[in-house]
């Protein structure tokens, strides 16, 4: 199920070079085949619990600037933008 | 001047005059310096918690309004954002980052007066169940130093304990406020989901985690949530809880209370000497009139993996937003192409994060969505229902925290595993978001004991009286550092 | 058959702040990075906070489009990497595990043409990258997030549209309506955006992004069939891609592929819990909203006998139906109507005419009983319009000085029918065997009364006429 090619591939997705593909592979796989534990429980409903709110309880809109400059505290140049790599 | 006291014998000292908050400060400061050399609870220490302590004392002097902490000492996890302080979340991915706001807990124990000591160390992110995964090093166990002080925030555990600090807020996403409490010998509660606002926690598995209080007595437990909890606008999951007092009533005991004793926890797997400490506590509480039962929650043996499924999956999207673009630390962006610079500067992840965005990205998946998440999602319900009805049969639950002694720095962690596995016995709480509390309860081979209560949902006050009415039948030692 | 299918991102800049922070949602006239805070930069540990306002907004545009809404909303995450996404994800709405989104499986007809709505949804925008430098070697890339968060709803139609031209007409109608419940203005700039795609028969579906203006999807179409068409002619394989809408050479390119399919990994924004659309906010926003095209127009019918056509025109355009409303008797609704959508063609189009128009509704509701009562014919009404039009004198004045007043007077008429019977004496007889001879006689009175003459009256008078001979 996992192989080297399929760590590349969630690696590419999550965007993290990973140096050494090989040891993640054994763990990854032993980690998964735990959760094939999920497989064995019978599910009689497809009902999920989920937290609900109603409209009233949701913020008004208004504007309502930041109290401080938040640029200051964050990389960037000196007009105040952010820096990104080249895009291809 | 002892620095093992209680917040109620702090603030009783106080306001009788003989205490003030510059000589418990210096005298913490004095006690940081001692033993975080071999302990290394902090990341980082306040350096203006001196002046402040001494601006409380003036206030104090001149009869004005000061807040219920009156300048106590507390170590605040670093996945907590503190305004002007770094918020490193134990990561070379934040090793600069200095948040511009304050968490809306932090926001709430600054306007009561207390004091930020420190932050405390965490295994990387929140990821973790031993603090070894921290980019900045381990931290160590008070009771033996060559031994884990429980995870993920083994830095509040450690501070707490060995009286760095006089309470803690840690984080609780699997057990992470438990275990520590557990293996450091002090109590520590996670909250219901929703209970307390999560704005200013860094984000790693958002449906499950929530801040959580530590401190050395179940009162100081009490007094620390009746600051902090409540209903935020800046977080839409937190719920109306009426805010209760939840140090009033705490001596009501537990007579008269049903105690569920989780069958699946007390069996196989289970060191001896956790097993017997938990019979023992079960005959206290019958002693102190409550009836305990044996109870079975078949759906707990799925709960690993569920949880692990849920959580990682959430944090591969949590912590998508680390790119090192807007802060983090130094690394030019000059001469890379985009894609080719996010991977690089991402690289720096520790091995426990990288596993888990792995996993989390594969089980979210096309083609494996409903096989594990979607799977996840309904062992979690189910997980939420059982735990209701047995909350209709019992007042409370128990089982022991952790179902081994603390173990020796580096003997688990190349089995990633093995160490999921331990938090077997509190993940429940996280999934179904009741309320959990771990009370220290023994001491075997120098190595601490916590048993584990479980309440209904907003039942914290319940559940604080129960642990409470335990920890009054305790008489430990104190931290041997 | 070519098959056209259309994806609308609108702003809603009608509303004070952001979806899910407080900061402006109109980010146009702030210096970089200085419209947001820890929520919309995505800071560790900032929470997304719902805009109520947004969801009303979008409840009532699923509302006007007749779509089906969920009894409970819910938000997705789409996970990616992006320079302009703060989060390395958007939050947004998603159908593909169940109706959640606030509108879906709705429609709206157009010139009786019905265009399904598949869904809409609503989503934060992205910041804009900015880049500076000249050539591909030196450019740097700059991010401005002050857009970062602002709301958007995403409508998705079906691929319904068989021609570029109904789509033009379609998104006309969309910017109208979006306008008129007061969600957008959807002329700013950057407001709403418009992405195609588009088959032609045995062709792949192609999909056309960045078309700048939704004037500009028009064109982008067209050239995209004509390309397509003429594969298709040569035997040409017209593969499935993504191709964007070139501004300045008036082509549609093929993007650069973006490397695999992306998987985005949808699963539920656990920050925002499910919200509760219940029945009575949406009957509470039906009260408000102004009235829906559908609704004008089968009023217009029932109501008035207006006929189809008519009313589609009078109903589909907010100017035209707002004249009729404030117009309009019982009595003269339909000649009102009438008036509106043929006399006035050629004169109201445009927003510029609009404005220096100094027709007002009293002048229509003036001109309608004057033809109604016979006192000008419909011929000088027309005249009378244009007169009206260029000068907003009354219409009393107007009949004068033109002198449109409609002959009435039997005498006179008979006067100038006695001519016509002089001067057409072939078509006289003729007329009495032929009938239809007769309206050219008729044709001829009214040109010799500059059409003022009462058709009704001069055919009574010329077939007495004939009769009598």
């Amino acid at each position: 199920m996992v192989d080297r090619k399929e760590i590349e591939h969630l690696s590419n997705l999550i965007k993290i070079d990973i140096s050494n593909p090989q040891k993640y592979i054994t763990q990854v796989e032993k980690i998964l085949n735990y959760f094939e534990l999920l497989d064995k429980v019978e599910i009689k409903t497809d009902d999920l619990i989920r937290q609900e709110l109603t409209l009233d309880k949701l913020r008004e809109d208004k504007f309502v600037p930041f109290e401080d400059k938040l640029i200051e505290n964050l990389k960037k140049t000196k007009e105040n933008f952010v820096r990104a790599p080249k895009m291809v | 001047m002892n620095l093992a006291i209680s917040i109620s014998q702090y603030v009783q000292q106080i306001h009788d005059g003989v205490l003030s908050s510059e000589e418990f400060i210096a005298k913490t400061l004095e006690r940081i310096n001692k033993v975080d050399k071999t302990l290394h609870a902090f990341i980082s220490i306040n350096e203006n918690a001196l002046e402040q302590a001494k601006q409380i004392d003036k206030k104090l002097k001149g009869k004005e309004k000061v807040g219920a902490c009156l300048g106590m000492p507390i170590s605040i996890k670093d996945n907590i954002c503190t305004k002007g302080i770094k918020t490193t979340c134990a990561s070379k991915m934040l090793e600069d980052f200095v948040a511009p706001y304050d968490a809306t807990v932090i926001s709430k124990l600054k306007s009561q007066d207390a004091i930020i000591i420190g932050k405390a160390n965490l295994d990387e992110f929140a990821m973790g169940s031993t603090t070894e995964f921290s980019y900045f090093g381990p931290s160590r166990n008070p009771w033996n130093p060559d031994y884990v002080p429980g995870g993920s925030s083994g830095g509040s555990g450690v501070s707490v304990s060995a009286l760095e600090c006089i309470a803690s807020l840690g984080s609780d996403t699997g057990g992470s406020v438990r275990s520590p409490a557990s293996f450091c010998s002090v109590v520590g509660l996670k909250p219901t989901y929703g209970l307390i606002s999560r704005y200013g926690l860094v984000s790693f598995a958002n449906s499950i985690e929530q801040v959580g209080p530590l401190a050395r007595t179940v009162e100081d437990i009490a007094f620390i949530l009746n600051i902090i909890a409540g209903h935020d606008l800046h977080d839409n999951t937190t719920i109306e809880s009426g805010k209760p007092d939840y140090t009033k009533d705490l001596d009501v005991g537990v007579s008269g209370k049903k105690i569920g004793i989780i069958s699946e926890m007390i069996g196989d797997g289970v060191d001896k000497e956790v097993q017997s400490a938990t019979k023992d506590a079960v005959s206290r509480f019958e002693k102190l009139g409550a009836e305990c039962v044996s109870i079975s929650l078949d759906s707990a043996k799925h709960s690993v993996a569920a949880y692990y499924t849920l959580a990682s999956a959430e944090a591969s999207s949590n912590l998508a937003r680390f790119d090192n673009l807007r802060y983090g630390f130094d690394f030019s962006v000059e001469g890379y192409e985009y894609n080719q610079y996010i991977s690089k500067a991402r690289s720096n992840f520790g091995p426990e994060v990288t596993r888990r965005m792995l996993l989390g990205t594969f089980v979210l998946s096309t083609g494996y969505y409903g096989k594990y998440y979607q799977k996840a999602q309904k062992v979690r319900s189910l997980i939420k229902s059982q735990l209701a009805e047995s909350f209709k049969k019992v007042d409370l639950l128990l089982a022991p925290t952790m179902p081994i002694l603390p173990f020796k720095i580096g003997e688990k962690i190349d089995d990633p595993l093995k160490i999921y596995l331990l938090d077997i016995n509190t993940i429940i709480a996280n999934l179904s978001g009741i309320p959990a509390i771990s009370v220290p309860f023994a001491i075997a081979k120098g190595l601490p004991i916590g048993i584990q209560l479980f309440a209904n949902s907003l039942q914290e006050k319940q559940l604080l009286q129960a642990a409470h009415a335990l920890q009054k039948t305790t008489n430990l030692p104190g931290v041997p550092i | 058959m070519t098959k056209i299918g259309l994806e609308i991102h609108c702003q809603l800049t009608k509303l004070e702040s952001k979806l899910f922070c407080s900061c402006k949602a109109d980010y146009r006239s702030f210096e970089p990075n200085s419209n947001i805070c820890p929520v919309c930069m995505g800071l560790p540990g900032s929470l997304p906070i719902l805009n109520k306002k947004a969801v009303e907004k979008a409840s009532m545009l699923s509302i006007a489009l007749e779509c089906k809404i969920p009894p409970k909303i819910s938000f997705f995450r789409k996970n990616y990497f992006y320079p302009d996404l703060p989060k390395n994800f958007q939050i947004t709405q998603y159908n593909a595990y169940g109706p959640t989104s606030i509108g879906y499986e709705g429609k709206i007809i157009i010139e009786d043409k019905e265009i399904r709505i598949r869904r809409i949804q609503l989503e934060e925008d992205p910041g804009r990258l900015v880049y500076s430098g000249s050539s591909e070697k030196t450019q740097i890339t700059l991010v401005d997030y002050n857009r970062a968060g602002t709301p958007l709803v995403e409508m998705v139609t079906e691929p319904d549209f068989e021609n570029p031209k109904q789509v033009r007409i379609f998104l006309n109608i969309l910017a109208d309506l979006v306008e008129n419940l007061g969600i957008a203005d959807p002329y700013l700039e950057g407001a709403f955006r418009v992405d195609g795609n588009i088959s032609i028969e045995k062709g792949n579906r192609v999909e056309i992004k960045n078309v700048g203006s939704f004037r500009d999807i028009e064109k982008a179409l067209h050239f995209e069939i004509t390309r397509q068409q003429s594969l298709a002619e040569r035997g040409i394989h017209i593969p499935a891609e993504t191709r964007h809408w070139d501004e300045a050479r008036k082509i549609t390119a093929s993007s650069r592929s973006k490397e695999e399919e992306q998987d985005y990994r949808y699963f539920p924004e656990e920050d925002i819990p499910k919200i509760i659309i219940e029945k009575t906010l949406l009957d509470s926003l039906k009260k408000i909203m102004p009235e829906s095209v559908m609704s004008k127009k089968e009023r217009y019918i029932n109501k008035y006998g207006i006929p189809g056509q008519v009313a589609e025109i009078l109903s589909s355009d907010k100017f035209y139906s707002d004249l009729f409303e404030q117009a309009h008797t019982e009595k003269n609704a339909k000649e009102i109507a009438n008036l509106i959508t043929t006399d006035l063609k050629g004169f109201a189009d445009t927003n510029e005419q609009r404005e220096q128009l100094k027709l007002t509704p009293k002048h229509l509701s003036d001109l309608a009983d004057a033809i109604l009562n016979n006192k000008i014919t419909r011929n000088s009404g027309k005249l009378a319009l244009q007169e009206i039009i260029k000068t907003g004198k009354p219409l009393s004045e107007i009949i004068s000085t033109l002198d449109l007043g409609h002959v009435d007077d039997e005498s006179s008429l008979l006067k100038t029918i006695e001519e016509v019977f002089i001067e057409e004496q072939k078509a006289v007889s003729e007329a009495k065997q032929n009938p239809d001879t007769i309206n050219y006689l008729v044709g001829k009175v009214m040109r010799k009364t500059k059409g003022k003459a009462n058709p009704n009256l001069t055919l009574d008078i010329i077939r007495k006429k004939l009769d009598s001979q």
